[in-house]
């Protein structure tokens, strides 16, 4: 059923897209127009009518989609469930703000608030890229209309007033459940739509094949906003992943995780390009790659999460919005590359600065263009991480799993150089008096020292030494001989990089946590290093439609009672979910986290989980001291900016670019000619033991006939689904050769005897208690059966109940071969 | 002071830093406390994929199999094999997929030559750029070579018997010392917030584990001051007063739990025993109320 709001809504989205359009031609047209000399800022009749069309179709393209926005708003504060998304996303116990931030909990309406994020960003663009020549702010502004016309497609393919309502019921409870998940969409949002300004001075530079005047400012100031923003968006993703989902940790190398760190080390390493002070080296050439990369991997981020290609907890359920965006990615891809290739290779076309800057740049140049390149290599990496074992499973059919040691080994050389150059920074920046390296040096060689001494580990010693140093190095000072106090670039960069060695002090220390796991019945106690916690209270009660068991605990520390722990397990009955509520009780030297993992008030007891790690706090104390960096560095700077003279330069030719084309067609070649794994049936794995009837077994006695192993549990339901069938086909191939023989997983012996009683077993089953038997047997969960053939070899394994079809057509055949 | 001492001092000065820093770094790389045998187990496990879970290593997931897995890791490591040996039977037994950090054969070889091959690109491009230094050719081949070993080596390597690393496996905190901090922890809790009969209840119970049932009386007394209608706290602390040699004082006790609660099996048992030699005849009647709420409780379900 389609209401009049729900058209209105469709009717805005489209008159939205038209005037995207409209304003992307008319800057377009601004842009092509013959102008006088480049730079000039008396444009001529058309330019001027172009430039006032364009603003103003953006303008009313916004004010539709705010309109859009604000009409799904009220749907949703009034919960008009006459619109299938509302009712698909809000239910009735829903308080205002979780109904107002459900507007981004499902896919239309995520993708509507990314509309709204870049067009805020179109709009604010073009009040604020004023230092361009109109000529090359056209084409800016062209760009940016272009995207809003792109997204706004994607918009209307996925739209909130034309979805269906869908059988996902309400919405995930995780999204309801904590203040964070209502923010952290639009901060990040926001952060990748800032990213499309630099993404269009990077079309415009290649467009114009040299950096136009006014470029380096307005692409720092943009990406510094970006960054600040990105920074806080992916640092609460992280504190909202340790403080809610009760795993402990706060970065897991999730695909969709990655997919939003990828934009931000781009970014990272662009900030590093732009800066007033790191122009130095290749500074153009890496500036005009970067700003393009950023906003490209922004959408490659929006492809992994919303198209369902890569397995992820975080990503939107699979949807047919994947060829869309993938086009989109394409749309974007090409005509950028196309520009790079016409260019023959950035830096033989583009001003890559001249020559002598290259090499005058000596050692700093060196060192900054060597940090531009460790950054964009952990970038290729995550991203290989990311994307290849997908590609992989799609090329070759095998799974890899790629998790946290992979990235450890490959990230962690990287991250120490970067850590080393970061140490150095102070003495790279251009325009600034170097500190004294003896105080900074003697405070990194202390801390060294100490931490290696009482800690015991090096390489947290040598961490906390270049973290200590870099610190002290950049500490902001008056500067003894100009009298210069030091400006917002300096404290801000400072700030930055004070974060980010804390942080990383953070990370390795973080490896020295202790985790312990116990059932506690009340009145017990878990100890975990010198921090125990004791169990003193277990209940249960409803709270609005879900079932809340709660624990108290008395943490000690060294024998101290230093508080009360009150971990909560939360059970959404309609969601069939059930979510941890840690509890988190931090202090300046660790964390103590404590999670109920599971709880049974009626016998009092309950699974605990103690988990001690060492300076989280510092990490998000890092994370805020980034995002103040990023702040104060991006407040306006007072006199006007300097902007770098363009020049236009045609340097020697060089090689890279083709060199860099034969990369993916090595990788191609490498991927095929890795030798298959053969996949010659192994030996079956050992199964011996006490039956249910307490007679020993073993699978290797068997040798001669044809083995069904079995894997069942009585309180699994499926496995009463397909007992008949083993049943009948043990009876029916008995003659022939075929054994039967169970292993009762993780079960209780009565309710399994009964089990085997009900169901009419012929067959006897192996007791395995704690499920140790099976895990030999590679078993994910019950049921599951394997066939093992008359030389003892495991030929076959059939996960899930088994049906008659498996019988006749794998079985059998086996059996009479 | 002239410049050639001057830069002598700073020279000096340079090395001592380096001595210092290097120091802390030496003194932890040679005097590293070996793992306990939980962090090895967690190490190893952490290394896992849950084959049950989307996202989750072993060692944190709550999964049924991951819990056997992580009990087969424990048993493993216990027989004395390494933590590769651990690895590759889990990757026999479920595929590679199992591994977080894929082997060096198959499709995943892919995951460590394209990063090198990335990593190399880049090196050769950067030393190309900055021109003919030999120098910088040079460390750029010399990284990369090392990189290589570093990603590669461990999949080339033969895996080794982990015999010898058993030996120094130091146990887990002892559990004595845990109990005692335990106790100490509960006792300030107590104080802090006297009105709370849990606290008293788990203190006294962790002062009888401890073997001081002695001192757990008084908590217990407390206890059941506190929540005077409470049979099974009632029964507790007679029961303790029992055990430390007062059933005088338990028998008031009892009775006043009867007198609250008629059929509270395991008080009519005490009481029962108790009074067996001052008066066998109501002992007798009690232990048969005893037998009779027991069978009563047993026919139940």
């Amino acid at each position: 059923m389609t209401t009049g709001p729900m058209v209105t809504g469709t009717v805005l989205l489209a008159v939205s897209l038209a005037a995207a359009v409209v304003a992307a031609a008319a800057w377009g047209a601004a842009a092509r127009s013959p102008a006088g000399p480049a730079g000039s800022r008396a444009p001529d009749r058309t330019a001027g009518r172009g430039a006032r069309l364009g603003p103003q179709s953006l303008v009313v393209s916004a004010v539709s989609i705010a309109g859009a926005v604000l009409l799904l708003e009220v749907a949703l504060l009034r919960r008009d469930v006459t619109w299938p998304y509302v009712e698909r996303v809000t239910d009735s116990g829903m308080s205002a703000y979780f109904r107002a931030t459900a507007m981004w909990s499902a896919l239309e309406g995520s993708l509507l608030l990314w509309l709204a994020a870049l067009v805020t960003v179109a709009v604010v663009a073009t009040a604020t890229t004023r230092r361009l020549a109109p000529q090359d702010r056209a084409v800016v502004m062209c760009v940016l209309a272009a995207l809003v016309a792109v997204f706004g497609v994607v918009s209307l393919v996925a739209s909130p007033f034309t979805a269906a309502g869908g059988s996902g019921g309400s919405p995930s409870p995780l999204l309801r459940d904590h203040v964070a998940m209502g923010v952290h969409p639009p901060l990040l949002y926001a952060g990748f739509a800032a990213l499309a300004v630099p993404y269009a001075l990077s079309v415009a530079a290649l467009v114009r094949r040299r950096l136009p005047p006014g470029w380096t400012a307005t692409t720092r100031v943009w990406n510094v906003v970006a960054w600040t923003l990105l920074t806080a968006g992916v640092g609460l993703g992280a504190w909202w992943s340790y403080a809610v989902l009760g795993w402990g940790g706060y970065w897991a190398w999730d695909p969709v995780e990655n997919a939003s760190l990828l934009p931000w080390l781009a970014s990272t390493a662009l900030l590093h390009a732009v800066g007033p002070r790191t122009r130095s080296g290749r500074w153009r050439t890496w500036a005009i790659l970067l700003a393009g990369l950023g906003f490209l991997l922004v959408v490659l981020a929006q492809l992994v999460t919303r198209s369902g290609l890569v397995e992820s907890v975080h990503a939107f359920t699979t949807s047919a919005l994947g060829p869309v965006l993938a086009t989109v990615l394409g749309g974007l891809v090409l005509p950028w590359v196309a520009l790079l290739v016409r260019s023959r290779s950035p830096a033989d076309a583009l001003p890559a600065g001249a020559v002598g800057s290259a090499r005058g740049g000596g050692v700093r140049g060196v060192a900054l263009d060597g940090q531009r390149t460790l950054l964009t290599v952990v970038l290729v990496v995550v991203a290989v991480g990311t994307l290849l074992p997908t590609a992989l499973l799609l090329l070759t059919g095998d799974r890899v799993s790629v998790g946290p040691p992979w990235y450890q080994r490959t990230l962690a050389p990287f991250a120490l150089l970067l850590l080393v150059l970061l140490a150095a920074a102070p003495w790279l920046a251009r325009n600034r008096q170097p500190p004294h390296p003896l105080v900074p040096g003697a405070v990194g060689a202390a801390t060294c020292c100490v931490v290696g001494i009482t800690v015991r580990d090096p390489v947290l010693a040598v961490v906390a030494g270049l973290a200590a140093f870099t610190v002290t190095a950049g500490v902001p000072v008056r500067s003894r001989r100009g009298g210069l106090s030091p400006d917002r670039h300096v404290i801000g960069s400072w700030l930055a990089h004070a974060g980010v060695a804390l942080g990383a002090v953070a990370v390795v220390a973080g490896s020295h946590g202790t985790v312990r796991e116990a059932v506690l019945p009340v009145g017990e106690t878990l100890a975990s290093g010198d921090t125990t916690v004791t169990l003193v209270r277990l209940d249960q009660h409803d709270d609005a439609g879900r079932q809340v068991a709660e624990a108290e605990l008395l943490v000690g520390q060294d024998g101290q009672h230093v508080g009360t722990a009150v971990p909560e397990l939360r059970w959404y009955p309609d969601d069939a979910a059930m979510l941890a509520g840690p509890d988190i009780r931090s202090s300046f030297v660790d964390d103590v986290y404590v999670t109920l993992l599971d709880a049974d008030p009626a016998s009092g007891s309950a699974n605990v989980r103690l988990a001690v790690t060492p300076l989280v706090g510092w990490l998000w104390a890092a994370v805020s001291l980034a995002v103040a960096g990023g702040l104060v560095a991006s407040a306006p700077r007072r006199g006007p900016a300097r902007t770098p003279a363009a020049r236009t330069h045609r340097g020697r030719s060089v090689h890279t670019t083709r060199a860099l084309a034969v990369l993916p067609a090595l990788v191609l070649g490498l991927v095929g000619c890795a030798a298959a794994e053969d996949d010659e049936p192994g030996l079956a794995p050992p199964l011996a033991g006490e039956g249910l009837d307490g007679q020993e077994y073993d699978v290797a006695e068997l040798r001669g006939s044809v083995v069904l192993v079995t894997a069942w549990a009585s309180w699994c339901a499926p496995c009463r689904d397909e007992m008949p069938v083993l049943v009948d086909a043990h009876e029916e191939l008995a003659d022939s050769g075929l054994e039967v023989l169970g292993i009762n997983v993780r079960d209780l012996r009565d309710p399994a005897r009964q089990f085997v009683s009900e169901q009419g077993l012929s067959f006897p089953s192996i007791v395995d208690q704690q499920g140790t038997k099976s895990v030999a047997w590679g078993l994910r969960g019950v049921p599951a059966t394997y066939l093992v053939d008359r030389e003892g070899r495991l030929v076959e394994q059939h996960p899930g109940p088994v049906t008659q079809e498996w019988i006749d057509t794998v079985v059998e055949p086996e059996v009479r071969r | 002071m002239s410049r050639r001492r001057r830069s002598w001092s700073v020279a000096v000065l340079a090395v001592v830093l380096v001595l210092v820093a290097a120091a802390g770094a030496v003194v932890a790389l040679t005097d590293r406390e070996p793992p306990t045998a939980t962090e090895r187990v967690r190490a190893v496990a952490s290394s896992l994929r849950c084959p049950s879970c989307l996202g989750e290593h072993v060692a944190d997931s709550t999964s049924p199999v991951a819990e056997s897995m992580r009990l087969v890791v424990a048993e493993q490591l216990d027989a004395g094999r390494s933590p590769d040996q651990v690895r590759a039977w889990f990757a026999d037994a479920y595929g590679d997929e199992v591994l977080l950090e894929p082997p060096r054969r198959g499709a995943a070889w892919a995951l460590w030559v394209v990063p090198l091959v990335v990593v190399g690109a880049a090196a050769v491009w950067f030393a190309r750029r900055r021109g003919r230094h030999t120098l910088g050719t040079t460390a750029a081949v010399v990284g990369v070579a090392m990189l290589g070993i570093w990603w590669l080596a461990p999949g080339l390597l033969p895996t080794s018997t982990g015999g010898a690393l058993t030996a120094a496996v130091p146990s887990d905190a002892g559990d004595g010392d845990r109990a005692g901090s335990a106790v100490s922890v509960l006792r300030d809790a107590a104080e802090e917030q006297p009105g709370r009969v849990e606290l008293r209840t788990a203190l006294a119970r962790q002062l009888e584990e401890a073997g001081r049932t002695d001192a757990a009386v008084p908590h217990w007394a407390t206890a059941v001051r506190l929540r005077p209608m409470d049979a099974d706290l009632r029964y507790r602390y007679a029961f303790a007063l029992a055990r430390t040699g007062e059933p005088d004082r338990a028998v008031p006790v009892l009775e006043q739990t009867l007198a609250i609660d008629a059929h509270h099996p395991p008080s009519l048992l005490l009481l029962g025993s108790s009074i067996e030699e001052s008066d066998p005849e109501r002992s007798a009647a009690l232990l048969e109320r005893y037998r009779a709420a027991r069978g009563g409780a047993e026919a139940e379900p």
